[in-house]
């Protein structure tokens, strides 16, 4: 039944932009304060104020237009949308309408299938209303914290497509250091506007809009849902209204939402606080110049350039954090793969949120482990040291007692004691030559506490051995 | 010597020379309230203003560098925010409400050394021209009870002309500044869109409104309006200039000025008493050497049309914040969020300011209304600048005629709101008395920042043509 339908989903994107400072006052953009504690007379609507706008949130959605191939509006404006709620201090939202700072851009999914963007424009966040009992609550921090809102063009076929669409989206604005998206805080949403039509047919049906989804496993539920809904109704020959519905995470289902609300008229005008504004080439240039690499583009890097392994890359640009981190890495340790390794293992299982250690500091313990100054299994109690204690790599082996102090001919009666002690591991050497070896080696680092050349012991333990 | 008589360079010469304290200025100046508060003009003396007066005393006997504006007494609009004082554009909604922070022009005032008295009456929201819908009350003309005392900054033209203060602010958005100075005699100017920072002024219409002060005189004008012009970081509308010079030209020659006035402006001029007074400025200037020149500036009839859609449409949605949830009176019993904004509205605003929401909404939900509307306003300036071409300025009347009578209302918004819809600076000044010696004034406009055409002119005015007239 499906097959004889085509799904067009077009989606609409907010994101809240990673700025300092609200888009049109100086109160911090920050999640999670005490409520209301980041509000001012301009963000709260006192009397006789007015937005002051951000040069850096302009920045930042004109850089997110360059990063989806859109073109930049040397003039564009703001306007009033007006309707009264209790989360909207002036009664009005400052945001673009006609005309926005991006339009006309794209994203490639890996398919090579490229998905429209019709603009990109910036507005102001709400304040968030809580309702506990019979009491609802207002927080304004959020009130004037800066979005961005993409709009696609009705090119998405499919709930997986829309959904490697968001990522792909989500690395982009994440990897241009645009916005955040952390979905869980709020600051990536979505809506959701679809609509079926026969297969071949050009006559699109009938479009329906849903808000406010908040993950991806609600994007891709809700089109689905809302896809087989509108199916069934035209198989049955009924009719879809134009409509908004309700997605409800919880019943996994959508309701339609009161037709008042639905059609809701904004009044919309050229705010007269904010004169037009005008990007002046010069600028759309100089943040072309400065575009950091997409994801796509870095996992390209990585393995055509450094010779990485897709999985391997795949693993460092998954979490922008440790790209940014190889990165500055690779600028002063020539060596690609190794410091991959370094990366995934050592460095790693040594981060929970943040890497508190220095691209220099880490460096220099892989150089460390590289002359043999240190174990590589002391490499990683030393990390962590130094993500405490800040403290210079070498000075900390040195309090810690890591150096390799063993002079390799000190290494000679030691083993020869420890082959005395184990007759049975020279018996199975001849069975299980390398197993024995690192068995050997082993038992020789424990005694020294990491601090024996382990390369060096290796060799004069098979010595030992192959002469016994 | 009355220390409250005093214009706002004189007193502060006299004041840094030390010849009266400031605490004896602002005792005058409470004297004259009191006794003028028949009136109705002052509806709050700041209980701080003695100590404030004492503290600037005590600077000057410390020999610390005193400001342009020490030893002067200003009071401003009830629309303009003081920190800390209320101010309530006159509305019952917002009667109790105290503002956390001060507008830029009374921090510029501040620095300056200004003592900020009080605020005066006006018409609710900046919305109307004969302070009738204040909630204190309508203010009296300073002359003569029986007349308008014009409006909407009804109380800060009337608390000059009585010497309450030795200057005030007022708003201008469509002739609220000018209006009341002609009606009352004294001077007030709209400076050009832009100059002065709206940062902490009630908006009505933001792309008209403008402050400005009211004064003794012309050049008190210019120097007060030195002051609180320049560029504000808080008002993306001011224009890019740190400071302005609107007094060089003052003293200046008229002789081989090019002075204009409008042909269907003129046309439109009914009274007699009012055409023969403007007509004697006319030939006054033209002996002082001055050329005159009528040009006709094409859809100028219209400016009351753009003036209402645009303002109307502007105040609906600047006034939206004041929605009875955060800081104004809320309506009681209210079982939602939708009925606290019905209700709290309902009773907050008055009748005039009603029916311009109503009306600014109604523009609004016509689409591209608001949006054509702004695109004559350009077309008006742009006719404007070029027949503007070569002239200094432009002359009109400030009214029709003399303030009307306290229960009559006037048509002639198009004088007062054309400086406005042109974004251009206009000053009215007296300049005619009738047989019951109420003043008339008269409007010189120029084009956007040439406010120093219009002061060179305004105080050669003042200056000289009283020995004529």
């Amino acid at each position: 039944m499906r097959d004889k339908y085509d799904v067009v989903v077009g989606l609409e994107i907010h994101a809240e932009l990673k700025s300092k400072t609200k888009v049109f006052c100086s109160c911090a953009n920050t999640y999670g304060a005490e409520p209301n504690t980041l509000v001012c007379p301009v963000c709260l609507a006192l009397p006789g104020t007015s937005p002051v706008l951000n040069k850096k949130c302009v920045e930042l959605t004109i850089k997110s237009g360059l990063m989806t191939n859109c073109k930049i509006n040397e003039y564009n404006y703001f306007e009033r949308k007006n309707y009264f709620y209790p989360d909207l201090t002036k009664s009005y939202q400052i945001s673009q309408v006609k005309v926005p700072i991006c339009v006309d851009g794209y994203v490639t999914l890996s398919s090579g299938k490229k998905i429209g963007i019709s603009d990109i424009h910036l507005e102001e966040d709400t304040g968030k209303l809580t309702h506990i009992g019979d009491k609802s609550y207002i927080d304004y921090n959020r009130g004037g914290v800066p979005l961005i809102e993409t709009v696609t063009k009705p090119d998405i076929s499919s709930a997986d497509e829309a959904v490697e669409f968001l990522e792909t989206l989500r690395g982009i604005y994440v990897y241009g250091d645009i916005a955040e998206c952390k979905l869980e805080q709020g600051g990536m949403r979505f809506d959701v506007n679809l609509s079926v039509k026969k297969k071949g047919s050009t006559e699109l049906g009938k479009r329906v809009e849903m808000k406010n989804l908040n993950s991806f496993r609600s994007v891709k539920r809700a089109i689905e849902y809302e896809s087989a809904r509108q199916i069934a109704l035209l198989e049955e020959g009924k009719e879809v209204l134009g409509e908004t519905r309700k997605w409800d995470e919880d019943k996994n289902e959508n309701v339609a939402m009161r037709a008042k609300l639905a059609t809701a008229v904004y009044r919309c005008f050229a705010d007269p606080d904010l004169p037009m504004l005008h990007i002046p080439k010069e600028l759309v240039e100089e943040i072309r110049k400065d575009l950091p690499l997409t994801i796509a583009q870095l996992k390209e890097l990585y393995t055509k350039e450094y010779g990485l392994t897709e999985y391997d890359a795949g693993v460092i640009t998954a979490n922008k954090m440790f790209s940014d981190f190889y990165n500055e890495c690779i600028k002063l340790y020539n060596k690609p793969k190794e410091l991959s390794t370094w990366v995934q293992s050592e460095l790693m299982r040594n981060v929970k949120d943040k890497i508190k250690i220095s691209p220099e500091h880490f460096v220099k313990i892989i150089e460390m482990a590289d002359a043999k100054k240190i174990s590589r299994t002391n490499a990683v109690p030393l990390i962590a040291e130094v993500m405490k204690t800040q403290k210079d790599p070498e000075v900390l082996a040195k309090e810690m007692d890591i150096i390799n102090s063993m002079d390799d001919s000190n290494l000679e009666p030691l083993i020869d004691a420890l082959i005395e002690a184990n007759p049975k591991a020279v018996e199975d050497f001849k069975t299980t030559p390398d197993k024995i070896i690192t068995f050997f080696a082993g038992q020789l680092m424990k005694q020294t506490r990491g601090k024996a050349n382990v390369v060096k012991a290796k060799e004069i333990i098979l010595s030992k051995l192959q002469g016994k | 010597m009355e220390l409250n008589k005093l214009g706002v360079i004189e007193a502060n010469k006299k004041y840094i020379d030390g010849e009266f304290s400031a605490v004896e200025m602002v005792n005058a100046c409470i004297e004259s309230i009191k006794e003028h508060a028949d009136k109705n003009a002052v509806i709050e003396v700041f209980d701080d203003a003695i100590c404030c007066a004492e503290k600037l005393d005590a600077k000057r006997e410390a020999k610390e560098k005193l400001g342009k504006l020490a030893g002067t007494v200003v009071l401003v609009k009830d629309n303009i925010l003081v920190k800390g004082k209320k101010a309530t554009a006159s509305s019952n909604f917002l009667k109790n409400f105290e503002s956390i922070y001060s507008a830029t022009v009374v921090n510029k005032m501040l620095s300056e050394d200004a003592i900020i008295l009080g605020r005066t009456n006006m018409d609710e929201f900046a919305m109307g021209s004969d302070g009738s819908s204040s909630i204190y009350g309508k203010t009296k003309n300073a002359i003569d009870d029986n007349y308008s005392a014009g409006g909407s900054s009804s109380g800060s033209a009337v608390a000059v002309k009585l010497n309450d203060c030795t200057f005030a602010l007022g708003t201008d958005t469509g002739g609220s500044i000018r209006f009341p100075a002609s009606y009352n005699g004294v001077c007030g100017v709209k400076p050009t869109y832009g100059t002065v920072s709206r940062n902490g002024v009630y908006a009505y219409a933001s792309s008209f409104n403008q402050v400005g002060p009211i004064t003794k005189n012309a050049k008190d004008s210019a120097y007060v309006l030195e002051i609180i012009a320049g560029v504000d970081q808080m008002d993306m509308t001011t224009l890019n200039y740190q400071a302005y010079d609107f007094s060089s030209l003052i003293g200046e020659d008229v002789s081989g000025k090019v002075y204009a006035v409008e042909k269907n402006i003129s046309s439109l001029i009914k009274d007699k008493e009012c055409e023969s007074y403007f007509n004697a400025l006319v030939d006054f200037i033209k002996a002082k050497g001055g050329v005159i020149k009528e040009i006709e500036i094409d859809n100028i009839l219209r400016v009351g049309d753009v003036y209402k859609l645009v303002a109307y449409a502007e105040a609906s949605s600047n006034l939206s914040r004041y929605d009875g949830l955060k800081y104004t009176t809320q309506a009681q019993d209210c079982l939602s969020a939708q009925e606290i904004y019905v209700k709290s509205r309902s009773q907050g605003f008055g009748k005039e300011v009603k029916k311009r929401i109503m009306l600014g909404n109604y523009i609004l939900s016509k689409k591209e209304v608001y949006a054509k509307a702004k695109n004559l306003q350009q077309l008006i300036i742009n006719s404007y600048n070029e027949k503007m071409q070569g002239v200094d300025c432009l002359l009109l009347p400030t009214s029709f005629g003399v303030a009307p009578k306290a229960s009559e209302n006037r048509q002639e918004c198009i004088l007062g709101v054309l400086a406005n819809v042109l974004r251009a600076p206009s000053i009215s000044i007296p300049y005619a008395k009738n047989k019951e010696g109420l003043p008339l004034g008269v409007q010189i406009m120029a084009k956007e920042l040439d406010e120093k055409k219009i002061y060179q002119l305004a105080v050669s005015i003042e200056k000289n043509y009283g020995e004529v007239r």
